[in-house]
């Protein structure tokens, strides 16, 4: 009967070795490149495949494709896997394809490789090329068979076990994208590599029951937390995404166990606490705020996910620890968090996700002043027709500067809406920031 | 009792091989997709004596007028097309047309990917069909999503976008 402990012992050790040891050394990245060379009913293949091929099983359970892979030595050798004399003769998503490998090898990504968990970790592009396959309306799954991913899997080497990522690009997400299809895969690319670099184990059934998640939809919190991650990735390239993720969440989607969507104004979305965590967006913006406003701050928010990461990672718990690593910076920490949230955190609910310190208080501190300055003078109902308390208008003034304000504007100026969170019978603290001297907008 | 720990040992096993598959996969992220602009296909394959090869493809719109096509093809080193580019004004809605296509074997070997004929299209898409259809909303439900594909049509109309489709032919050799 000993036998058997001790390998369990030796499991249980190789376990937690390979998951819960921050080691990182640079990362091997391979790029293979994986035609479909024919598609027909599953029972019309031949048994036995030549090397390098493979049938991929349509989602209709009745059709398969007939891949063949090869690795890719450098560029001009994936042109003429490709079938084409020159850049001008790819297609659409083979274009994107050569941009995600270059992509991928630039050294944009020199840093991010060191970041990668493991001994010797390694990460291979897998360039699915579609060509010939893009009519929907005859390969009704094509976009399910081969949608990117990042399918992880451990892997021995060097004497232990390393998470290897296979990240899988094929353009089956922006179908008809025209010129926007090679940055849209650039960027997939970019959100794919964000998931190699985290150790989250998201829980089962973690996005609902159509297994699809909206950057605004209410799914479990760890699967939040790496979907967000792996957007602020993408974000480091494409700063551009950042309005789609803050207009996104004007509203959040609820899916019901029976399938469909509810949508809620985001005050009204049955999120409180850390359940705000629960919106991809939201741990998106965080992360992304966090690294714009603070001074060096895409390192700190990078240097501490790698310090702290596990599989059970989580906003609440990242925060936690970024502010332990950074004092000085928690009160900036705890703004970015308050004005992510749309001021709904109460005081104790600041404190239970930041921890109690001298930074954190002083931001609690100030927020009431901001509370009783808005309490001593309340926002007079002008009594327009459609106006609800707790709505927050921005509008241009005549000068052309953005205002916000808690009462629509004079008649005839255009202007639009948000809810924020107003507690019944109380104004609710408004921070107006510059939006022409702020990296980004808020209050719309 | 040797049994039993063989058992034991086939869980300790199956226990290594869960622990080291990390399943689960980040789920998709939801992003809609424009219809297809076109249907190409190669319909017909004819092996002749001296190494000719004859096919015949289909090109078909799939939404609205395409418009200035131009048709060209390429092909494995061991083959050569012997069809010349060719031009078409417009394609509407059902009208396919049929393209023959003549190559030959030539002395050079096949690339790794074995022997392949390519036939790739360049056209201006019908982009006031696309704006039509994106504004489907019993398609396209999610109004935040479906203007994402608005403002991508918007850039592609600025930019007076060509798109590239093309159909790749491998020819078996089993």
């Amino acid at each position: 009967m000993r036998r058997p402990l001790i390998l369990l012992a030796v499991v249980i050790a190789l376990v937690f070795s390979a998951s819960m040891v921050p080691v990182f050394a640079a990362t091997s990245l391979t790029t293979t490149y994986t035609v479909i060379t024919e598609y027909g009913l599953i029972a019309s293949f031949p048994a036995n495949l030549a090397p390098g091929e493979k049938l991929v099983k349509s989602g209709d359970n009745l059709h398969a494709y007939r891949v063949k892979t090869v690795p890719v030595r450098d560029e001009s050798h994936l042109l003429q896997l490709m079938g084409a004399a020159s850049e001008a003769e790819l297609t659409d998503l083979q274009k994107g394809l050569l941009e995600s490998h270059r992509f991928a090898v630039s050294n944009s990504f020199d840093n991010l490789k060191t970041r990668v968990p493991g001994t010797s970790p390694g990460i291979n592009l897998e360039l699915v090329d579609i060509t010939g396959y893009t009519d929907t309306s005859r390969f009704t799954t094509i976009k399910e068979d081969f949608w990117p991913q990042n399918s992880r899997v451990y892997k021995y080497s060097d004497g232990g076990y390393d998470l290897h990522s296979d990240i899988r690009i094929s353009g089956t997400d922006c179908l008809g994208y025209g010129t926007e299809t090679a940055r849209t895969m650039q960027s997939t690319f970019a959100h794919e590599f964000g998931h190699a670099l985290d150790k989250t184990f998201t829980e089962a059934d973690a996005y609902g029951p159509d297994g699809a998640h909206y950057i605004n939809e209410k799914i479990e919190t760890k699967a939040s937390f790496a979907e967000g991650f792996a957007n602020f990735i993408m974000m480091l390239f494409f700063p551009e995404k950042e309005p789609e993720f803050r207009e996104s969440i004007r509203t959040i989607k609820i899916e019901r166990p029976e399938g469909g969507y509810d949508e809620f104004p985001i005050a009204d979305a049955r999120l409180a606490g850390e359940g705000y965590f629960d919106v991809e967006a939201i741990n998106t913006l965080i992360f992304t705020r966090l690294a714009a406003e603070l001074p060096d701050g895409r390192r700190l928010v990078l240097d501490s996910f790698q310090k702290h990461n596990q599989r059970d990672n989580r906003m609440g718990m990242f925060l936690k620890n970024f502010v332990s690593d950074y004092p000085e910076h928690a009160e900036a920490a705890a703004r970015i968090l308050d004005r992510e949230t749309l001021g709904k955190l109460s005081d104790a609910e600041m404190r239970q996700i930041l921890g109690s310190s001298r930074g954190i208080e002083k931001f609690i501190s100030s927020r009431a002043v901001n509370e009783q300055v808005s309490d001593s003078s309340p926002a007079e109902n002008t009594g327009s027709p459609g106006h609800k308390p707790g709505t927050i208008y921005k509008w241009k003034d005549a000068a052309g500067n953005w205002q916000f304000t808690d009462q629509p504007p004079p008649q005839g100026v255009e202007y639009t809406t948000r809810s924020r969170a107003a507690e019944p019978g109380k104004a609710s603290p408004v921070t107006i920031e510059n939006p022409d001297a702020s990296p980004f907008i808020i209050g719309y | 009792m040797i049994k039993q720990l063989a058992g034991l040992q086939l869980l300790m096993m199956l226990f290594i091989l869960t622990s080291f598959i990390q399943g689960r996969l980040h789920a998709n992220q939801f992003s809609y997709v424009f219809p297809p602009n076109i249907s190409l296909q190669i319909i017909d394959q004819h092996e002749e004596s001296g190494g000719k090869i004859r096919l015949t493809a289909l090109i078909e719109s799939r939404l609205g007028t395409l418009e200035d096509l131009e048709v060209f093809f390429e092909s494995s080193k061991d083959m050569q097309i012997l069809s010349n580019t060719s031009k078409l004004k417009t394609l509407p809605p059902g009208a396919p047309r049929k393209v023959k296509i003549l190559a030959v074997k030539t002395s050079k070997i096949a690339d790794e990917l074995g022997s392949w004929l390519k036939m790739g299209v360049r056209f201006t898409p019908d982009y006031q069909a696309i704006r039509t259809y994106i504004a489907d909303k019993s398609i396209y439900p999610d109004d935040f999503e479906r203007q994402k594909l608005v403002n991508i049509v918007d850039k592609n109309v600025g930019a007076e976008a060509r798109y590239l489709e093309a159909v790749r032919h491998f020819i078996k050799a089993d």
